[in-house]
């Protein structure tokens, strides 16, 4: 499956995927394959929902987006715990979905699983304030009250004291301690001397003393007072946090439903948003044995680097009626491999659960989806770019689930050409005498065999009477060879026999400004060959 | 020098030369002056613990006010005095737990721990400077974490320990901060950019006819003062983000403090504040 991925692009694709929720982005990295029809159809059902809501009610899609943004990650599974920061994490997550409740369609809603049960459980955890902050009030607990109102008196007491202390310690030695807890005294500064106890003084350098005040007896009872308070403090709110804690986990399951319509709710909104911008269609599957069509197919990687050059892209239009097995040739530049990693593309696009960038693709459910050919990397080493491909194909065909899509692009290129024409048939023939393999073969070489269930295809290729009127000489740029390739390619496919030999290297060699004599000796090697 | 006014209404950055050189006593002292009115505040690493964990040097803890917003754990706001509301939690955890945003209700005191990672201590900026009513944002850093300084939009306020064993470097190293803080941006001047650390080996390999330079910012400058002297001669130097050094704050032991004004300079003495806890001879 890597190897396919990595042959469709799809990376550069899913980048335009972009959940909200932390629940939303961990589905994301699964990359899950659907290989079940009604499990898509429900993906689908979800992504029309999120285009109809945003359709039609865009201020509130962009309010779902809000809460959607603020959801927080909870661990999955886990217990709470008795501290403020798991109580405060359950609080914002009941704000937002009780948010999204708000906003989302009942039919969406319905369609998701959002249903909101959790009133109480939300105004409990509410009892010190709305919104997203969580703090534990005196609602809590009747001790709480009585015992914040004797920290709060005591407070006032020990300010008092401390500004008395403050107040004695400038009348007397001058020294004004504001909000400092320490000055540093100057070696004889007289407040060193005639501090009368009022000061804890202690070395700091060589001439200097660092001065703290002494707390007076009222002062220190004071806070010793409010320690012992705040410990009750503590003893009270522990128990209050424990019994949230309790209150969350007795409502887990709830809880975990949340988060799964949350991610279902995610998912489909970033997908119908990333259809809407794509200009994304949905794909009609069809019973194993009909024919694969595309319409308007855009491989969307390619199109945006040829727009950035300002080069024309062609969307691939085709039904392959032929037969299970598509023989796709055509000249060196002239789209074959592009045919493949657009059908790649949409059929991963697809069984991923996406709508599709055609504006109509009906193709075939299957059960697993190979590559093998040009670029493929394996885990083996030792084995030469020949024995990887051997190797990739061989573990795929061993795969026995059906149906399945197999895609091959210039297979055994660097091998002999007669050994792979010979060994590309056999495998056309093996695959065509499978009834649940689909396959597109990308190749150059000619020659090989038809087999029941199978048909060749051709790119048009170069325009050689357009290319021949226009062109006044080779290109020194690259960029520029390439615009004139590109402008004079036709990129569409054609039925053939497989019979048809292309001759188009040495021309796009003449474009690439490959040396002159070298190509004109080419030719004329060529016209003797097939004269002999 | 007013420090609140070069304080309030902003995000500063609280650098040290070293590890205890006194950066968490000027933030007590900052919030004495700012706290509960709009201000938050955060360290990067542990701080306000009572004994610094690798020196056991005795620490002050952070005194909170009413209102304060500021970065800790879950374990560490649950040992507060403070009566916290929790405001927000992060996904990242520490050895400490959690880390939070945590709003006071009353005076208290609190251990502040921050996130571990510059791009953790950006989004906790990010989301501290988008809350209402918060204007003030302090960064206390431990050790020397000067990058974090470069990430976000911020001043600095340098804490400098000046003892008889580092006088001359320190003061050294306190007047490259003054003249870097005066490296301004390129705008839309041309210039030959050097991306990376400026060491002395990059900067001997400088053509000479380099032109105009410009660094990242001057937490990439690993010149010593003679050497980026030599350096900046002869041409302009520039930072893509300039230093906004605020002032400097000298904790000088066995130090008297003539000879550090002298040894300073007029230049780097401009940036300098008193040290606020210093009572004068009368």
């Amino acid at each position: 499956m890597d190897a396919f991925r990595e042959f469709a692009e799809i990376e550069a694709v899913l980048g335009h995927f972009r959940p909200l929720t932390p629940y939303g982005r961990a589905k994301k990295e699964e990359r899950e394959f659907f290989s079940s029809e009604p499990a898509l159809d429900a993906e689908y059902g979800l992504i029309d929902a999120g285009l109809a809501f945003i359709r039609r009610s865009p201020s509130a899609a962009d309010r779902a987006e809000f809460h959607l943004k603020n959801i927080p990650a909870l661990e999955r599974g886990a217990d709470f715990r008795p501290d403020i920061t798991d109580i405060l994490l359950c609080k914002k997550l009941l704000h937002h979905v009780r948010g999204l409740c708000a906003v989302v369609p009942p039919a969406f809603k319905k369609a998701v699983g959002f249903e909101w049960k959790s009133p109480r459980l939300y105004d409990r955890l509410g009892l010190g304030g709305g919104g997203e902050t969580f703090y534990l009030a005196d609602a809590y607990c009747p001790g709480l009250k009585k015992l914040r109102g004797e920290i709060r008196a005591l407070d006032l007491g020990l300010e008092k004291e401390r500004l008395a202390e403050c107040s004695a310690l400038k009348k007397k030695l001058g020294l004004d301690f504001g909000a400092r807890q320490f000055l540093l005294l100057p070696d004889g500064h007289p407040a060193c001397k005639e501090h009368g106890w009022l000061l804890f003084l202690e070395r700091y350098d060589s001439s200097t003393m660092t001065a703290k005040p002494v707390h007076g007896g009222e002062f220190l009872s004071l806070s010793a007072r409010r320690e012992q308070l705040v410990r009750e403090e503590k003893r009270l709110e522990s128990s209050v946090l424990r019994d949230l804690a309790s209150a969350l986990n007795a409502e887990s399951a709830v809880l975990a439903a949340y988060i799964r319509s949350v991610e279902k709710l995610d998912c489909a909104l970033a997908k119908a948003r990333m259809a809407l911008s794509l200009k994304l269609s949905k794909p009609l599957f069809l019973s194993s044995g009909k024919a694969i069509a595309v319409r308007g197919g855009r491989l969307l990687p390619l199109e945006a680097a040829l727009a950035a050059k300002g080069l024309k892209y062609t969307p691939l239009s085709f039904d392959f009626t032929g037969g299970r097995v598509a023989v796709v040739s055509g000249s060196n530049m002239g789209g074959k491999t592009v045919v493949l990693k657009t059908l790649a593309q949409l059929q991963l696009l697809a069984q991923c659960g996406f709508f599709v960038p055609a504006d109509a693709f009906r193709t075939v459910l299957f059960k697993g989806v190979y590559y093998a050919g040009y670029g493929v990397q394996a885990q083996t080493g030792g084995l030469s770019s020949f024995g990887l491909e051997l190797h990739s194909f061989m573990q795929s065909y061993a795969v026995k689930e059906r149906p399945c899509l197999f895609l091959l692009d210039e297979f055994a290129r660097t091998t002999n050409s007669e050994e792979a024409s010979a060994l590309l048939s056999a495998i056309i023939e093996a695959f065509s005498s499978d009834s649940g393999i689909y396959a597109f073969i990308a190749t150059h070489f000619s020659g090989l065999r038809a087999a029941k269930g199978s048909a060749f295809y051709r790119m048009l290729g170069l325009d050689g009477a357009a290319l021949a009127k226009r062109m006044r000489g080779p290109r020194r740029d690259l960029a520029g060879a390439l615009k004139t390739i590109n402008q004079h390619m036709r990129y569409q496919l054609r039925r053939d026999a497989g019979k048809t030999k292309i001759y188009d290297a040495l021309k796009i060699a003449q474009i690439l400004g490959f040396d002159g004599r070298i190509t004109s000796r080419a030719l004329k090697i060529m016209e003797e060959t097939h004269e002999s | 020098m007013n420090i609140e006014k070069q304080l309030k209404g902003r995000l500063t950055f609280i650098t040290g030369s070293a590890k205890n050189a006194g950066k968490t006593t000027f933030l007590n002292y900052a919030l004495a002056h700012l706290g509960g009115r709009g201000t938050a505040f955060m360290s990067v690493g542990v701080d306000g613990e009572q004994h610094c964990s690798l020196t056991a040097i005795a620490k002050p803890r952070v005194a909170v006010r009413a209102g304060d917003v500021f970065v800790t754990t879950d374990a560490m706001a649950s040992v507060s005095d403070a009566a916290l509301e929790a405001v927000q939690a992060f996904p990242w955890k520490t050895v400490l737990g959690r880390i939070g945003v945590f709003r006071a209700g009353r005076p208290g005191f609190a251990e502040l721990v921050g996130p571990e990672t510059n791009g953790q201590a950006a989004e906790v900026l990010a989301f501290l400077s988008s809350l209402e009513g918060v204007d003030t944002v302090l960064v206390d850093g431990a050790l020397n974490r000067q990058t974090q300084a470069a990430i976000a939009e911020g001043g600095v306020v340098h804490v400098a320990k000046v003892d008889a064993q580092n006088f001359t470097s320190a003061c050294q190293q306190l007047q490259l901060l003054a003249e870097l803080s005066a490296v301004p941006s390129p705008g839309k001047r041309r210039t030959m950019r050097v991306d990376g650390a400026l060491t002395a080996e990059r900067a001997a390999a400088l053509p000479e006819d380099a032109g105009d330079v410009l660094l990242e910012d001057y937490t990439k400058n690993f010149l010593t003062l003679a050497q980026w002297r030599r350096f900046a001669s002869g041409r302009s130097v520039y930072f893509q983000s300039p230093f906004n050094l605020r002032f400097i704050v000298p904790v000088l032991n066995e130090v008297p403090e003539k000879e550090f004004c002298r040894a300073l300079g007029p230049r780097a003495m401009r940036l300098v504040a008193p040290n606020p806890f210093l009572e004068r001879k009368n």
